[in-house]
């Protein structure tokens, strides 16, 4: 992971997101943080040139408009972006999204921890992890 | 005698002239005439000896003259006879040997015709005789055959006197030995005579009854003199009714009366014949009211019973069909089945199927309702087969199912709606454990921050409400957990898989990070089973937490056993914590039920309300034996077709 490309959180909810990103800064990730509130905002931002196409992306699944799984279809559909990274970030313990979500392809499936330090651990343990990681250009 | 002499010495006489003078006959040619002397020698002939080959003249043989050898040898000797009285003789001679012939022959015919006059006489006689015979003959046999045949028809007369009167007999041994009742009366009722059946039917001796009055034995004529009155009524008269026996009792009669008439044609006897019909009016009455019973049934069964032919035309049908078709039993009789059907491809069908297998049951049609609408029924039948197993016909019994197919069709609607509100029910809990854990997350997030980022500005007490509030919102959050669990369970079935149950239990004891102190032990080894595997850990997860929580030893020991009996698997999970009371057993299943106040021991109350539903969804039992003091032990089973691969 890239320490000066920018990471793509898409979440609806104003706390959680607040969550990642002092969770983020906890970590101390260098890296910029961008929030889109579903998959549509998320798509505007992507599909915006002037952006710089992000390293990872933290995703909720139950959001409005579109949600995470939708998301999920239509990335894995372009070319451009479907290689990035897509970790799950999500309170759905559900079999079925679990499921749906491996089956796109995604990079890990995480629960979203009530305590907050175990949160950070997660984010903690994403980063490592993504750090070692070789991604294709 | 005298006479041929006579006739010889005419002859003689006649003919010495004749021979004498031989040229008068010279020229006699159709016959000869020799004249010879007495020694025979030939004096003349005439012309007539050349047509026998001599000549007159040139034979003047003077010979002596055999008539016969000398004709017969030697015509020449013929010419030397000489003399005509020896021809003459010889002529004589000849002459009287013919005239005796003559004679002879005419004796003889006289004494032919003679014996045949005799023969011809006896003859005539005896014929006369013999026709006078014949005629005697013939009369008498003319008479000896009439006599034979009064003979025989006297014979036949008196045989058939004899056969009468064994007949006669045997017609009296019957009627004594007849079941059936027989008496005899005269025209005024007076009993006359009645055999034994008769009299033992009423319970009388023959004796009793003979000279009484028949009225006696009638109750319903006692008293009427009048009956015998018009006497024509006695013929043929059949009638029923009650004859009182000796002993009071009333029996019913069939019976059969006949006048008798005497030569001039006058009634003198009535003639009855009587049967005891009390029994069969009995078994009579009660088939009539049997079969009235079955009418009754039949008329009023709401089922419909029908009887129709292998061409399908009705024989009988039961007049319920009226409430379904509107059309009545007598309208439908000699008609088409199909025609009551609503589609009659579905009798085609239905035919076809009972054809196949001889009884069908609850058979599923609809008839043709009132207003052409359909009505849903189902039939019962069997084809009947004939002695040759050819169908004869069906009989069967159609059903209406409109209001039980009412009742599946809401029963199917309820599932429905339960099944929708079972899924919204489950949407819900997902819904809540997602919607809810959120805000709670988020509630709890801030909490920590607030705590991490101003915690020093708190004094004890707020730093106290802080972790307070901060413990209130992860207990509602296992509670959120507990819910989607649990709803999990029931609207969820996971995938079935093979393992070792040994292995699972001490694979789920180490993911639950037990204390050092607390031990959980395998007493017998566990089979190897075919479950959902998560669901199993959960049951063991639980029910070992559940020994953890309420541990009340320094150490703690939970031992794990199995048992298997014929249809289960049946587990044990006992420890050697405090136990449960009696009144507190039934308690530990429900959900959200602890013991102890949540502050005092952190728990949820969901952990065994899961097991139980695991457990129960799956066609098991689970049930608790404990003490306090004596640790608890929890039993479960599971079925082996539940919990085996087959």
């Amino acid at each position: 992971m890239k320490s000066n490309k920018p990471i793509l959180v898409i979440d609806d909810d104003v706390i959680d997101s607040m969550t990642v990103k002092r969770a983020i800064k906890d970590c101390n990730y260098t890296n910029r943080v961008d929030f889109a509130r579903n998959g549509e905002e998320a798509f505007a931002y992507l599909n915006n040139e002037e952006n710089e196409k992000p390293c990872i992306i933290l995703l909720d699944l139950n959001m409005p408009k579109m949600n995470g799984i939708e998301f999920l279809e239509i990335l894995k559909k372009n070319e451009r972006l479907k290689r990035i990274p897509v970790i799950i970030l999500t309170t759905s313990r559900s079999d079925q999204d679990r499921l749906k979500a491996y089956n796109l392809g995604v990079a890990g499936y995480m629960i979203k921890s009530m305590d907050y330090s175990e949160f950070v651990e997660v984010m903690k343990t994403i980063k490592s992890y993504w750090s070692i990681s070789e991604l294709p250009e | 005698m005298k006479n041929r002499l006579i006739i010889l010495l005419i002859l003689f006489l006649f003919l010495i002239p004749l021979v004498s003078n031989a040229q008068i006959i010279p020229d006699l040619s159709d016959c000869f005439v020799i004249s010879a002397n007495i020694d025979t020698a030939v004096k003349l002939v005439n012309k007539g000896i050349s047509d026998i080959g001599f000549s007159r003249n040139d034979r003047p043989v003077k010979r002596r003259f055999n008539p016969i050898k000398d004709f017969v040898d030697d015509p020449n000797l013929w010419l030397s006879i000489n003399g005509q009285l020896v021809m003459i003789a010889v002529v004589v001679i000849l002459f009287f040997i013919i005239i005796s012939f003559v004679s002879k022959l005419r004796n003889l015919s006289r004494e032919v015709k003679n014996t045949s006059e005799v023969y011809k006489k006896l003859f005539t006689n005896q014929t006369i005789k013999l026709r006078k015979d014949n005629k005697q003959y013939r009369e008498e046999i003319e008479e000896l055959l009439k006599l034979e045949k009064k003979f025989r028809n006297l014979q036949k007369f008196n045989e058939d006197l004899k056969g009468l009167s064994e007949k006669q007999k045997q017609l009296q041994e019957a009627v004594e030995n007849m079941k059936l009742g027989v008496t005899i009366t005269d025209v005024e009722g007076l009993i006359k005579y009645t055999n034994p059946a008769f009299s033992k039917m009423l319970g009388y001796k023959s004796s009793d009854l003979i000279g009484k009055k028949m009225n006696i034995l009638i109750p319903e004529v006692l008293g009427e003199p009048n009956t015998y009155k018009n006497k024509e009524v006695w013929q043929n008269l059949v009638k029923k009714n009650s004859m009182m026996k000796k002993d009071g009792n009333l029996i019913s009669i069939q019976s059969l009366s006949n006048l008798i008439y005497n030569d001039r044609g006058k009634p003198i006897a009535i003639v009855t014949s009587a049967e005891d019909i009390t029994e069969r009016s009995k078994s009579e009455e009660s088939l009539i009211k049997s079969e009235e019973n079955f009418r009754r049934i039949f008329d009023n069964i709401q089922d419909i019973y029908y009887e129709v032919d292998i061409d399908g035309t009705i024989k009988e049908i039961s007049p319920s069909i009226k409430f379904i078709t509107g059309i009545t039993r007598e309208e439908l009789i000699g008609n088409k089945m199909a025609s009551l059907y609503f589609d009659v491809k579905q009798r085609n069908n239905f035919v076809s199927a009972l054809k196949r297998e001889i009884n069908v049951n609850d058979y599923e049609i609809a008839l043709k309702g009132k207003d052409n609408t359909s009505v849903p029924c189902t039939i019962t039948a069997k084809l009947i087969l004939d002695q040759s197993k050819i169908p004869s016909k069906i009989i069967g019994s159609v059903r209406n199912i409109t209001e039980r197919k009412r009742a599946e069709d809401k029963r199917a609607q309820s599932m429905k709606e339960l099944k929708i509100a079972n899924k919204e029910l489950t949407d819900f809990a997902y819904i809540t454990s997602h919607d809810l854990t959120s805000p709670l997350r988020a509630i709890n997030t801030i909490a920590t921050w607030i705590m991490s980022d101003y915690g020093d500005k708190f004094d004890d007490q707020g730093k106290e409400q802080m972790n307070l509030l901060i413990g209130r919102a992860k207990r509602m959050h296992h509670l959120i957990d507990g819910i989607y669990e649990y709803t999990n369970i029931i609207n969820f079935n996971g995938e079935k898989v093979s393992f070792d149950m040994n292995k699972l239990v001490k694979d789920t004891a180490g993911k639950m990070k037990l204390q050092d102190n607390f031990f959980v032990e395998i007493k017998n080894q566990l089979p190897v089973v075919y479950f959902e595997k998560t669901r199993m850990e959960q049951i063991f997860e639980n029910l070992i937490d559940n020994a953890v929580k309420f541990m009340d030893k320094d150490k703690g020991l939970v031992t794990i056993g199995c048992q298997e009996t014929r249809n289960n698997w049946e587990f044990s999970v006992a420890d050697n914590g405090p136990g449960i009371a009696k009144k507190y057993q039934e308690k530990v299943f429900q959900i959200f039920q602890t013991l102890n106040t949540r502050d005092e021991l952190e728990s949820t109350g969901i952990g065994l309300a899961i097991v139980n539903k695991i457990i129960t969804k799956h066609n098991g039992n689970i049930w608790i034996e404990s003490e306090p003091g004596k640790g608890t032990t929890f039993f479960f089973t599971l079925p082996k077709k539940e919990i085996i691969k087959k």
